[in-house]
C-alpha cells in the first residue's frame, strides 16, 4: 500500500492552488454578492485545462483522470464554491456523460471545446415532476424522419442560464418507462426552441447559475444521442455514480478550508488571558473536525483511486457524497462556532461557506437516496435486490 | 537570440520550518521543496523574452526536487531540461554550483543568455551568477526588474537605481539576475503537468563525469561554522504631521533599496 500522491498529481495540486489562491479566492466574495462570474477568468481556467481535466488528451483533456480532477474539486471549492459548481457540473455530470458512452464522431465534435471551456456544458435530469425519482421524468422526444423533437421542461439545472451545451434525459418510448424508454441527447442551446429560465435565488452558491429549461420542439439531429436510443437512463445514472466522487472532493476542500481558517484563529484570538488554543473546549472541536476530515480524504482519494484502476466503486462514490457533504457541513458549522462573532459576519468567508455547503447533501442526488445507494450495494452482495 | 538559460535551484519550503529565537534553533516540522521564488520570476522572465518560438532551457543540479523542479519548468513552457545529478557527490558551495554552472552552459552550447533569481531563500551567498559570468567572462547585470531585446541589439534590463529604476543596456551573451517578485509567473496547465511528469524523457540527466568533472574539482572554497540568529526585527519608523507625506515620500525610495 501507499497511500502517497504521484509527484504529477502534487505538482498539479501546486499549480492549483496557487491559481485558486491567487485568483479565485480574492473574488468569491464579489462572486457571492453579485452572483457574477467574471468570463475572463473561467476562459482562463479553461486554456489551464482545468474544464477537461479528468478526459483522454485524445479529447482535449488533461489526462489527468479521476484523482487529477478529485485535487481540482478540492482546491477550487477550498476558494470559490460557486466557480467549484460551475465547473463540477460541466466536467463531472455534463461532459463525463458524453465521454462515457457518446460516440468517437460526437465526443470528438463537442469534447474539445467543453475541455478548454469554449462551451460550457450542463446535464438536464431533474424536472418539475422528476427529482429522487428521476425515473419519473416526463421530457418528450420524437423521433420525426431523421431527428428528434424534444418538447418539456427541466428544472434546477446548474449552468442552466450559461451553457452552450446540454446532455438532456428525454422520454423516447412512454410505454417502456425509463429503464429501456429514455434516451439522451446532446443539445446546443442556440438551436430553436429553446430558452433558459432566470437564474434561481438560492441561499447559497450565488455564483453558480441554476435555472429552469424550456424545450419547445428543440429538433436535435439522431447524430447527437449519446450511446443507444433507450439507453439514456443507464448512461444518466452511470455518470451520476462517477459524479460523486468529485463531489465528494469539493465537499473535502470546503471542510479543510474551515479547519484551516480555524487553526489560524485559535492562535491569533485570546480570551481569558491566552489564545483560545489552549482552552478544551476549543481543542475537541479541532480534533474531531481533523478527524473527520482525514477520513474524508482517505475516502474520497480511494474511491478516486478505484475510478482511475478500473475497479467497482459504487458503494464508496455514495459513501464520498453521503460523508462529504454531512462532514463539511459539521466541520464549517463548528469553525463558525469558533470563530463567534466573526464566523456569522458577511466580511468574512466562514459565512458564505457555512451557506455554499448546505446543498451539497441535497444536490446530485440527496443523502437519502444515497443511503439506498448504498444499502442497495450492501445488500446486493447478500443477494437481496431493493426497490426503492 | 540563442537559447536562453534558466537555473532553477528547489530549497526546502519556509512554511515547513519554525525559528525559536530564545532557544537559538531551527524546527523542522515538515520536508518539501519548493522552487526558489525568484528563480520563478527568472523563468517567467527568460519565457517572456523569448516568445512562442525561442528556445529556454533550464537547469538544475542535485536529485529529486531538481527533478521536480525541471518537469514543472517545461510544463509551464521551457522546451529543454537538464538536471547535473549531484546526490551524493560533494555539497557544493556557490564555488562548486559554479564550476557545474559553467560547464553545463559550455555543454549546451549557443548559449545567449543566463538568469537566476537574484535571492536564493536558503543559503543566500548572491554570489553564483556574478561568479558564473567572470568564469565564463560574459556581461554581469544584477537584481533585474524587466528584461527586453533592444532594437540595436543586445539586452535591456531595468534595475533598481537610488531614486527609481535605470535601463542598463548589455551586449550578449549576458548573465543577470531576475528580482523577486518583478513580474507574474504564468501557471503550467494542467495538461503539460500530466505530459511532462509521465514522459520520462521531459528532464536530461547529466553525471559530473558527463561534464568531465572530478568531485576533487568542486570541493568547497567555504566553510559553515554554525550558525546565528539575526536579531528580532523592530517596529518600522513612523512619520506624523502636515509633513508626514514628504517625510514618507522622502524615506520610502531609501526603505526600498
Amino acid at each position: 500500500m501507499d497511500f502517497t500522491f504521484s509527484p504529477q498529481h502534487v505538482a498539479l495540486r501546486q499549480m492549483l492552488r496557487e491559481f485558486c489562491e491567487q485568483e479565485l479566492a480574492p473574488r468569491a466574495k464579489e462572486v457571492d454578492r453579485t452572483g457574477l462570474q467574471d468570463p475572463a477568468i473561467l476562459r482562463w481556467m479553461g486554456e489551464l485545462g482545468m474544464f477537461g481535466i479528468p478526459f483522454s488528451q485524445e479529447y482535449g483533456g488533461a489526462g489527468a483522470g479521476e484523482m487529477g480532477y478529485c485535487i481540482l474539486m478540492e482546491e477550487l471549492n477550498r476558494a470559490c464554491p460557486s466557480t467549484a459548481t460551475i465547473i463540477g457540473a460541466h466536467i463531472g455530470i455534463a461532459a463525463m456523460s458524453l465521454y462515457l458512452d457518446g460516440s468517437p464522431e460526437l465526443k470528438r465534435r463537442y469534447m474539445p471545446d467543453l475541455c478548454a471551456g469554449r462551451t460550457i456544458g450542463a446535464f438536464g435530469l431533474t424536472e418539475p415532476g422528476a427529482g429522487s425519482d428521476a425515473a419519473g421524468i416526463k421530457l418528450r422526444a420524437t423521433l420525426e424522419g431523421d431527428s428528434y423533437f424534444l418538447d418539456g421542461q427541466k428544472m434546477w439545472i446548474t449552468n442552466g442560464p450559461i451553457a452552450d451545451v446540454i446532455m438532456v434525459l428525454a422520454v423516447t418510448d412512454p410505454a417502456l418507462g425509463a429503464r429501456g424508454g429514455a434516451t439522451c441527447f446532446v443539445v446546443e442551446t442556440d438551436w430553436p426552441g429553446f430558452s433558459a429560465g432566470k437564474p434561481e435565488k438560492k441561499m447559497g452558491l450565488h455564483g453558480s447559475p441554476t435555472s429552469l429549461l424550456n424545450f419547445d420542439e428543440v429538433r436535435v439531429p439522431k447524430e447527437n444521442v449519446i450511446g443507444q436510443v433507450g439507453m439514456g437512463f443507464v448512461t444518466f445514472m452511470k455518470t451520476l455514480d462517477i459524479g460523486r466522487v468529485s463531489l465528494g472532493a469539493a465537499t473535502l476542500g470546503g471542510a479543510s478550508v474551515a479547519l484551516d481558517a480555524s487553526l489560524r484563529w485559535v492562535k491569533a484570538r485570546s480570551q481569558f488571558g491566552r489564545p483560545i488554543a489552549h482552552m478544551q473546549s476549543i481543542q475537541f472541536k479541532l480534533a474531531d473536525m481533523a478527524t473527520e476530515i482525514e477520513a474524508l480524504r482517505a475516502l474520497v482519494y480511494r474511491t478516486a483511486w478505484l475510478v482511475d484502476s478500473g475497479r467497482p466503486f459504487v458503494r464508496e462514490a455514495g459513501m464520498c457524497k453521503l460523508l462529504g457533504s454531512e462532514t463539511a457541513s459539521r466541520c464549517i458549522d463548528r469553525a463558525l462556532q469558533i470563530h463567534g462573532a466573526l464566523g456569522v459576519s458577511r466580511d468574512f468567508h466562514l459565512e458564505r461557506g457555512w451557506r455554499d455547503a448546505r446543498i451539497a447533501e441535497i444536490f446530485e442526488g440527496t443523502n437519502e437516496i444515497q443511503r439506498i445507494v448504498i444499502a442497495s450495494e450492501l445488500l446486493q452482495e447478500i443477494g437481496v435486490r431493493i426497490h426503492p | 537570440m540563442n537559447t536562453i538559460v534558466v537555473v532553477l535551484r528547489p530549497v526546502r519550503d519556509p512554511a515547513g520550518f519554525t525559528v525559536n529565537r530564545k532557544a537559538q534553533k531551527i524546527f523542522s516540522n515538515r520536508e518539501g521543496y519548493i522552487l526558489n521564488p525568484s528563480d520563478r520570476n527568472a523563468l517567467e522572465a527568460a519565457l517572456a523574452l523569448a516568445g512562442p518560438e525561442g528556445e529556454v532551457t533550464v537547469v538544475a543540479l542535485g536529485g529529486e526536487p531538481a527533478l521536480e523542479a525541471l518537469r514543472m519548468a517545461r510544463a509551464t513552457g521551457a522546451g529543454r531540461a537538464i538536471c547535473v545529478v549531484t546526490a551524493g557527490g560533494p555539497a557544493l558551495d556557490p564555488f562548486g554550483a559554479t564550476t557545474v554552472l559553467q560547464r553545463v552552459i559550455n555543454h549546451i552550447g549557443a548559449v545567449d543568455l543566463v538568469l537566476l533569481g537574484a535571492v536564493v531563500l536558503d543559503s543566500d551567498s548572491a554570489q553564483v551568477g556574478a561568479r558564473l559570468a567572470a568564469a565564463l567572462d560574459w556581461a554581469y547585470v544584477d537584481q533585474a526588474y524587466q528584461a527586453n531585446t533592444l532594437a540595436q541589439g543586445g539586452l535591456g534590463l531595468v534595475v533598481a537605481a537610488p531614486r527609481g529604476f535605470r535601463l542598463v543596456a548589455v551586449d550578449l551573451p549576458a548573465v543577470a539576475t531576475i528580482a523577486r517578485d518583478s513580474n507574474q509567473p504564468r501557471f503550467a496547465s494542467a495538461a503539460q503537468i500530466v505530459t511532462m511528469f509521465s514522459n520520462p524523457d521531459a528532464v536530461e540527466t547529466l553525471t559530473l563525469a558527463d561534464l568531465d568533472l572530478d568531485p576533487a574539482d568542486l570541493t568547497a572554497a567555504t566553510a559553515a561554522r554554525g550558525e546565528s540568529f539575526p536579531p528580532e526585527r523592530t517596529l518600522g519608523q513612523t512619520v506624523k504631521g502636515d509633513d508626514g507625506v514628504r517625510q514618507f515620500a522622502d524615506t520610502l525610495p531609501r526603505a526600498l533599496i
